[in-house]
């Protein structure tokens, strides 16, 4: 299994508006020089969601980043668990503290 | 029959449990449980908007309760909608779509039509599969597709195999494909269309059509004729291309208040609110309205509508207002509870055309007016919709604390247009 890990990219912006990740710096603050990278245009992550993706040779591995324009996150798939599934609320009525009987 | 010369080439996209995919895609965990994308039980859209496979296993069905969808499933997990997502990749999903022809119709957020003809690659089946994977690779998203030669085809098939699937529906199987299904699988066979059919025989599509045009449409006036064509599938409506500037018929908002509404006072306060909103989309759209149209549900979600046509066409606030206010109360009656409430402008005219109708000094104050709501148009557009407000809407702000315009989502319009 893996889970999504936000990360923090530092990148090479062109004047012809690629852009090109140079290095990443893990949730442990670790940094990784990333070697080179290849873009392939939109990818479902393994770990979660889906966006923009740069293939990366890191350490000798190619691993993927990706990127969403919706929230303007980077992450990466991490190893580990995903997180739990959400506990089930109980399902409550609600109570409109606004309501008003009508006066009859 | 049809000039076509392919059969398949008109395309109908549906992404499976949109909402619910999205969610599963934001937090895989949610995979792994029953869970069902829920309205806010506190402004009263407290329904299953959609699920996942578990909890339609567990019997779980779109539009129904929180509390009735919890009682079939304990262990139900509800998340909240998040639209900003849903719109994403909705849009994303459109993009896709653009990339193999410029004839795209959507219906609805997760829904859309493809027309392939004369495109470089025609082939429906091919581009249906090349789709699905695109889709499920790209966007981690999963749709069923449908082909065949007419959009009414094209939906049903989409309708059939779910999720992941693409069903192609051609003249040589269509009889044995489409003709045993249940006749409310058909587009706009509703309930009570539904129920008409049943009291005279009639359970499949097959029977459907065996009673031919001309029976339908004593039945049923002109719409006979289109249930006989959509039926035979010789329904020609063509694949609106994109970004075509569909005319528009009319404007209107609605609300599901917070609590029901009573007292005069509060109607006339969500009135108001309502029609600030339409009045400043019928001037954003330049156009005025000769009518109002009002709609109302009370607490026992009995629906009601009326319509009154106005002196004179307009685009003011302080004229729709109190004319939809007034059919509302010549037609609220003592201890009926407004559960929600809609205003409509119909019967619209361009308002750049509209003539001085009268040389009664009158003119002169809607000008004035017109001045006036453009400025608070101008207001609201800079610092917020609830930047300026009128005191009606003080009396409750549980209830007009809306910013209608912008909260405004658009729903799937009608297939024969808004």
């Amino acid at each position: 299994m893996s889970r999504p890990v936000t990360v923090t990219v530092t990148l090479e912006m062109s004047a012809g508006g690629t852009r090109k990740p140079l290095e990443i710096i893990w949730e442990d603050g670790s940094v990784y020089e990333v070697v080179s990278s290849r873009y392939v245009g939109r990818r479902a992550a393994l770990s979660a969601g889906s966006g923009e993706c740069w293939i990366c040779l890191i350490n000798g591995q190619e691993v993927p980043l990706y990127y969403s324009p919706l929230n303007g996150r980077w992450w990466m798939d991490g190893k580990g668990d995903p997180e739990p599934a959400p506990a089930v609320e109980p399902y409550r009525r609600v109570k409109d503290r606004t309501y008003r009987p009508p006066h009859s | 029959m049809h000039s076509k010369m392919k059969d398949n080439t008109i395309l109908h996209v549906d992404q499976n449990a949109f909402y619910a995919s999205v969610e599963m895609l934001k937090n895989p965990s949610l995979r792994r449980v029953p869970c069902a994308v829920a309205g806010d039980p506190v402004n009263r859209h407290g329904i299953v908007l959609a699920k996942n496979q578990q909890a339609k296993d567990a019997g779980v069905k779109t539009g129904e309760a929180l509390w009735e969808a919890r009682q079939k499933c304990p262990d139900l997990v509800f998340v909240p909608p998040d639209y900003p997502s849903y719109l994403y990749y909705s849009r994303l999903a459109r993009e896709l779509y653009h990339e193999y022809t410029d004839r795209v119709e959507a219906f609805g957020i997760d829904e859309c039509w493809l027309d392939l003809e004369g495109c470089p690659e025609e082939d429906g089946t091919v581009i249906a599969e090349i789709l699905r994977e695109r889709m499920k690779k790209e966007f981690g998203l999963t749709v069923s597709v449908g082909v065949s030669w007419n959009k009414i085809y094209a939906k049903l098939g989409s309708d059939l195999k779910k999720p992941d699937a693409v069903t192609v529906i051609t003249q040589g199987n269509y009889q044995q494909v489409v003709y045993p299904l249940p006749v409310d699988k058909l587009l706009y066979v509703g309930r009570a269309t539904y129920r008409k059919l049943r009291r005279i025989g009639v359970r499949t599509i097959a029977e459907l059509v065996a009673l031919g045009p001309d029976f339908l449409r004593e039945l049923f006036g002109v719409v006979g004729l289109s249930l006989y064509a959509f039926a035979a599938g010789l329904d020609t409506s063509e694949v609106e291309k994109a970004g075509r500037a569909v005319p528009i018929k009319s404007v209107g908002n609605s609300i599901t208040t917070r609590h029901d509404l009573y007292t005069a006072e509060d109607i006339k306060a969500v009135t108001y609110m309502l029609s600030e909103s339409v009045a400043s989309r019928l001037r954003d759209a330049g156009m005025a309205a000769r009518t109002v149209q009002i709609s109302m549900r009370d607490y026992q979600l009995n629906n009601f509508e009326r319509q009154t046509p106005l002196d004179l066409p307009t685009q003011l606030c302080s004229e729709i207002a109190p004319a939809a206010f007034s059919l509302i109360m010549q037609n609220f009656k003592e201890g009926q509870w407004i559960r929600s409430l809609g205003v409509r402008a119909c019967k619209l005219v361009d308002a750049s055309k509209l003539k001085q109708v009268s040389f009664l000094p009158d003119e002169k104050r809607r000008a004035a007016v017109l001045r006036l709501e453009d400025t608070m148009d101008t207001l609201r557009s800079r610092y917020g919709g609830l930047s300026v407000r009128r005191g009606i809407s003080l009396v409750d702000s549980s209830l007009t604390g809306h910013d209608i315009k912008s909260e405004n989502v658009i729903h799937p319009i009608g297939f024969f247009g808004p």
